[in-house]
């Protein structure tokens, strides 16, 4: 379990987002929220990419502040809009990212085959299209043995074919005990995901649904 | 034409000014602190002399302006700027018209020690260098105006890979010291090269031109300090390449003396050709401890620049005020006999201090422009 306390996120003072308090379970929660109400700023977080105020902890301890690096090794964080240095390959990224989150080659290659990456895995960034550098980013946020996966606007410049992929992915991720946060302006509910929870961000505070 | 011009000189005028201030304002320090009026006219009469000299300054000039081109080419390519490519519908005339004004704004500077040298050159009887010039400059603003009106012709052309790198790409894998070496030779070859020359340059002056039989250490102290924060742009350079284009570094479980390893890698092999020049030439009756203790300094300096950007978010300006004020206690420092090593030890210990307090807390503002 994920507990997040007290959390709130300033920029340069003025506040963004907070929450009192949320408890996740392994599965999916759906975050939703207009553009520019904070989800973005509240995943970053998360992530442990933006400093914020309150206490993220797992139920064994693991906190976001005390132990950085044990909980960077659970939460992966997949961006609405990656950008990766364009001369880098996905085989460059993979590696790299895979190795930091103690990915397996195995895993590393079955995710690349999962995603069809293999027909631009050796080619620069800076060929790819939008939907190619998507696929990329979700490959690199399934990467390790992560306890929570932060999935930013997924579904964004993915064809149908993809999404169907990525949904059967998140699946059987969630059988491993995984909890998933997505935020998504396209409609998850009639998908084939369980859905067993949804906050809405309102008001600068994110609530339950 | 006025509207466009005028547009057009907020997209690449007023933006190259705004970002090249430090490097306007690192010109404008050497060509006027150091020199007076007597010796500026005294160098541009030798320049007009002889066509040969005057390739010197024609040589700046074509840099200059090729610097000119890649950031036209870089300003193109931002999202908030496509609608700049709208211009092809306008009659080529007025086109070309004002797009030659925008080069001629970018050029300035160029233009006017070109109409400097072409006075003394007159003044002199120089006749045939005032054509040299004349020629070299009308070049140069021809050439840049025809590439960027051929720019703005072909807009998001298709990105190309050389087969060089493609075959590397396919065969070897990349470690992250690599990364930002890749990223700044392609991006922005231009602070690569200039920060290069000029610590070489100082170097290569504190090792042969100063070379005695009692070489004092000092000396070269003084030219470590130097020559070593000229890279100091590098190290910002690589501070936003961090935290703009590889910003999921941050999330990746790395302990901070691993992210300061990778960091004194990259900044090893960044400064290369300094440490060759260095240990190839280092003065024969100095104690090999001193080699090492200015290697040390060398990477401490480096060091304290960069984790000095993690403290809060600071623009290059800034940035360069705390350069400056490091390079000057330096001075200070080794001109009292402190010892490199010891400044090294200073450096690499308050650097990692910064470090450690303020990696996880810092926040990057990134510029609007900056995601492309």
């Amino acid at each position: 379990m994920l507990t997040i306390k007290n959390f709130a996120k300033r920029y340069n003072g003025v506040l963004i987002v907070s929450l009192t308090e949320m408890r996740l379970l392994p599965g999916v929660y759906w975050i939703k929220g207009e553009n520019g109400s904070g989800k973005t700023s509240f995943f970053k977080s998360l992530a442990g990419l933006l400093p914020h105020d309150g206490e993220i902890t797992f139920d064994d301890s693991i906190n976001l502040k005390s132990h950085p690096i044990e909980y960077r090794m659970r939460v992966n964080y997949g961006e609405a809009e990656p950008l990766y240095p364009g001369f880098l390959t996905a085989k460059d990224l993979i590696h790299f990212i895979g190795k930091a989150k103690g990915a397996t080659s195995e895993q590393q290659n079955s995710l690349v085959k999962h995603f069809g990456i293999e027909s631009f895995y050796t080619k620069a960034c800076e060929t790819y299209s939008s939907g190619m550098i998507k696929k990329l980013s979700l490959a690199l946020a399934f990467l390790g043995n992560p306890k929570v996966i932060i999935l930013d606007e997924p579904l964004i410049t993915l064809d149908e074919q993809t999404r169907g992929l990525l949904f059967q992915l998140i699946q059987a991720t969630v059988a491993k005990n995984v909890i998933f946060l997505i935020s998504s302006h396209q409609l998850i509910e009639n998908s084939t995901l369980e859905i067993i929870g949804t906050y809405k961000i309102s008001n600068k505070e994110i609530l339950a649904v | 034409m006025k509207t466009i011009t005028s547009i057009l000189t907020k997209v690449f005028v007023v933006e190259f000014y705004q970002h090249n201030a430090s490097f306007f304002l690192l010109i404008g320090g050497l060509c006027f602190g150091f020199m007076s009026g007597v010796e500026h006219k005294a160098l541009a009469q030798y320049f007009v002399s002889s066509p040969l000299l005057l390739t010197i300054p024609i040589s700046c000039w074509t840099v200059y302006t090729w610097k000119v081109i890649l950031f036209n080419r870089n300003v193109l390519q931002l999202h908030q700027n496509e609608f700049v490519f709208h211009l092809s519908l306008i009659k080529i005339s007025s086109r070309a018209l004002s797009i030659f004004v925008v080069i001629a704004e970018q050029l300035l500077p160029i233009l006017m020690y070109a109409t400097f040298l072409i006075i003394m050159a007159l003044g002199g009887g120089m006749y045939s260098s005032v054509v040299y010039i004349v020629i070299s400059i009308v070049a140069l603003l021809i050439l840049s105006t025809v590439i960027l009106i051929r720019e703005l012709n072909n807009p998001n052309q298709e990105k190309r890979v050389s087969w060089l790198k493609a075959y590397f790409d396919n065969h070897f894998k990349k470690t992250f010291y690599q990364f930002f070496v890749e990223w700044i030779s392609r991006k922005d070859l231009t602070t690569l090269i200039g920060s290069k020359s000029f610590s070489c340059l100082i170097l290569y002056a504190v090792l042969f031109l100063y070379k005695t039989d009692n070489y004092d250490a000092r000396l070269l102290g003084l030219g470590v300090s130097i020559a070593f924060s000229a890279n100091a742009s590098l190290a910002f350079q690589f501070h936003q390449f961090e935290n703009i284009h590889f910003f999921i570094l941050r999330n990746l479980p790395l302990r901070l003396w691993k992210r300061l390893f990778y960091y004194t890698a990259t900044f090893i092999l960044l400064c290369l050709p300094e440490f060759s020049l260095l240990i190839r030439n280092f003065p024969s009756n100095l104690h090999f401890s001193t080699l090492l203790s200015s290697i040390l300094f060398s990477i401490s300096l480096l060091l304290i620049y960069y984790t000095l950007l993690y403290r809060h978010h600071i623009d290059m300006e800034k940035h360069m005020r705390f350069v400056f004020f490091i390079v000057m206690g330096s001075v200070i420092a080794i001109l009292f006999s402190v010892p490199m090593g010891l400044l090294a030890g200073i450096y690499l210990i308050t650097g990692i201090y910064l470090f450690r307090k303020y990696y996880y807390n810092f926040e990057f503002i990134a510029p609007v422009h900056s995601r492309k």
